[in-house]
């Protein structure tokens, strides 16, 4: 299967999410929904940029995401732009339906819980420790959220816009 | 990962509530040290094991164990020691010594565990590592119409008091009978492989919920606390039947305060099987206690009823902590957060239309699996 053109990736986009905006021209795409990773979870304003040769990136636009006390967010560019896969997990012929769009919604699912916990289980490999937590002079703050041993903060070692074909 | 806002907080509250139940190996432990005990007991009153019995009462028989917050989410466990002799034979003064008498000959043989023993107002306590097993001395109730009432002791009382905790739980267990019958048929449970006080009802999920908010609201003044049987009992009074645990929560703990009962003046929880005894006894020589109680379930309530008014799962989670404690928001979203996982790597995860919403129940295009970050070295 070939490398899918911009109009397939549009398609794809409209018939999932009929309600988004998605502007293309012959060298780009950008595309604009809302995503709800679960009914109790918020809804996401989130973007989607590509250009043919390059990496596609996607953005959290609404709402701001919170950082850890260190100020950092797992899996989150130094451009603010979200990581989502590994360079041989995606290539052109996928579309952003079936990869892109997805991981979005599934990293937001496991932002949420890395705010509430400080753990991102989104990587896997995560044992489940009930070893006594509660203290009964001092019953759990709402606000007590522990740093996270899980999350990797990935700082940019490459500009996300790098020529996929290279 | 269900598919609609009351699925996802049930399961939530499911999961993280069952984090407060005994486990298997405790339920295990827990029985074979009350045998222990009862055998023990047995021998010192030179009774045959006919004769004299030690069984559990409260939670351990209702199903409803919910860890001890305030004493590093361990087991409590209430044992009745019933000596089959008549009242007119003793005190209850004397039947409480001469049971504590007899624990101390079973503390000092140096059983399994090692306990120590300590004494409160109604029972005597053998405290283990990890364990807390409360026995209580009790006589059989011979005028009582059922043929499993018990007259109790009371340093504090001068009368014997009534009790039927066999018939108390069996009432219970009847309440939410229809519901045990479908769990085990909708999940096929071999019955004879799976112990029936395994299988949970959303009525004893409900009960644990009660008592866990409970022990946390009441932290720096327990002895103010509701009995747990006072709260188990008003909420099957409450409890209609039917419904997701969020919903029968929500729904109980508004309706709770309508069933306790007024006799010239003095607040009355009857039991069921034992219109005699009134679990709220207590509330007589403490009136403030009746006044908390009801300060305590508006509370519950309200902050049950909140858990499904905001959205974001940190904010939720957050609000389960508030109300259960981080036990059991921990629990909860190491489920959401590993099935999530498992089911993006098992291929068995989708993406609903429209929302972007993710499930592994609903229709949806298939999600390919991948990695949040980067392994392989950057080309070029």
């Amino acid at each position: 299967m070939g490398e899918l053109s911009i109009a397939q990736q549009a398609l794809g986009l409209r018939t999932e999410f009929p309600a988004s905006q998605i502007q293309v021209s012959a060298q780009a795409l950008a595309w604009t929904g809302i995503l709800t990773p679960t009914h109790l979870s918020r809804d996401y304003t989130v973007t989607l940029t590509y250009r043919p040769g390059c990496w596609p990136t996607v953005l959290i636009v609404d709402p701001a995401l919170r950082c850890d006390v260190d100020g950092g967010i797992p899996h989150l560019y130094r451009d603010g732009t979200i990581c989502l896969y590994d360079t041989n997990q995606w290539n052109p012929t996928l579309l952003f339906v079936d990869t892109i769009i997805p991981w979005t919604s599934e990293w937001l699912h496991h932002y949420e819980l890395w705010v509430a916990t400080g753990t991102w289980y989104g990587d896997g490999d995560v044992p489940l420790d009930l070893a006594p937590i509660d203290t009964p002079e001092k019953p759990a703050s709402p606000v007590d959220r522990r740093p996270s041993t899980q999350a990797r903060r990935r700082p940019t070692s490459h500009g996300n816009r790098r020529d996929w074909t290279q | 990962m269900l598919t609609n806002h009351a699925n996802t907080l049930d399961e939530l509250l499911q999961t993280g509530i069952q984090s407060l139940d005994i486990t298997t190996d405790e339920h295990a432990l827990a029985v074979s040290r009350y045998q222990g005990v009862a055998r023990s007991l047995a021998e010192y009153w030179g009774e045959s094991p006919q004769d004299g019995e030690v069984y559990p009462q409260g939670s351990m028989r209702l199903g409803t164990v919910t860890r001890n917050i305030h004493r590093n989410d361990e087991i409590d466990i209430d044992l009745v020691a019933l000596r089959d002799m008549p009242k007119t034979a003793t005190t209850q003064a004397g039947l409480k010594a001469d049971t504590g008498t007899g624990l101390t000959h079973f503390v000092n043989s140096r059983p399994e565990g090692l306990p120590t023993l300590g004494e409160g107002k109604r029972c005597w306590t053998l405290d283990y590592s990890g364990f807390h097993l409360d026995v209580l001395p009790s006589l059989p109730d011979v005028d009582a119409s059922s043929d499993t009432g018990i007259i109790i002791t009371d340093t504090q009382v001068r009368n014997w008091k009534y009790s039927d905790p066999v018939g108390y739980a069996n009432w219970f267990h009847t309440q939410m009978e229809k519901e045990l019958d479908d769990i085990v048929l909708s999940k096929r449970m071999d019955i004879a492989s799976v112990p029936r006080w395994a299988v949970k009802t959303t009525l004893q999920r409900a009960v644990q919920s009660l008592k866990r908010h409970r022990d946390i609201y009441f932290t720096g003044h327990l002895e103010d606390r509701p009995a747990s049987v006072i709260i188990t009992t008003l909420a099957t009074h409450a409890y209609v039947g039917g419904g997701a645990l969020y919903e029968v929560l929500t729904d109980i703990s508004r309706k709770m305060p309508e069933y306790v009962q007024y006799d010239g003046g003095r607040a009355v929880v009857a039991n069921p099987v034992q219109p005699q005894e009134n679990f709220a006894d207590r509330w007589l020589e403490y009136p403030e206690r009746a006044e908390q109680f009801f300060q305590w379930i508006d509370a519950a309530s309200t902050d049950f009823a909140a858990l499904g008014s905001e959205r974001g799962l940190d904010v939720v989670l957050s609000k389960m902590r508030g109300a259960f404690g981080e036990r059991v928001s921990k629990a909860a979203a190491h489920q959401q957060g590993t099935s999530a996982f498992d089911a993006r790597r098992t291929g068995a995860l989708r993406m609903t239309r429209g929302t972007g919403a993710l499930t592994t129940v609903g229709a949806g295009r298939n999600v390919r699996d991948h990695d949040f970050h980067l392994q392989h070295r950057q080309h070029g």
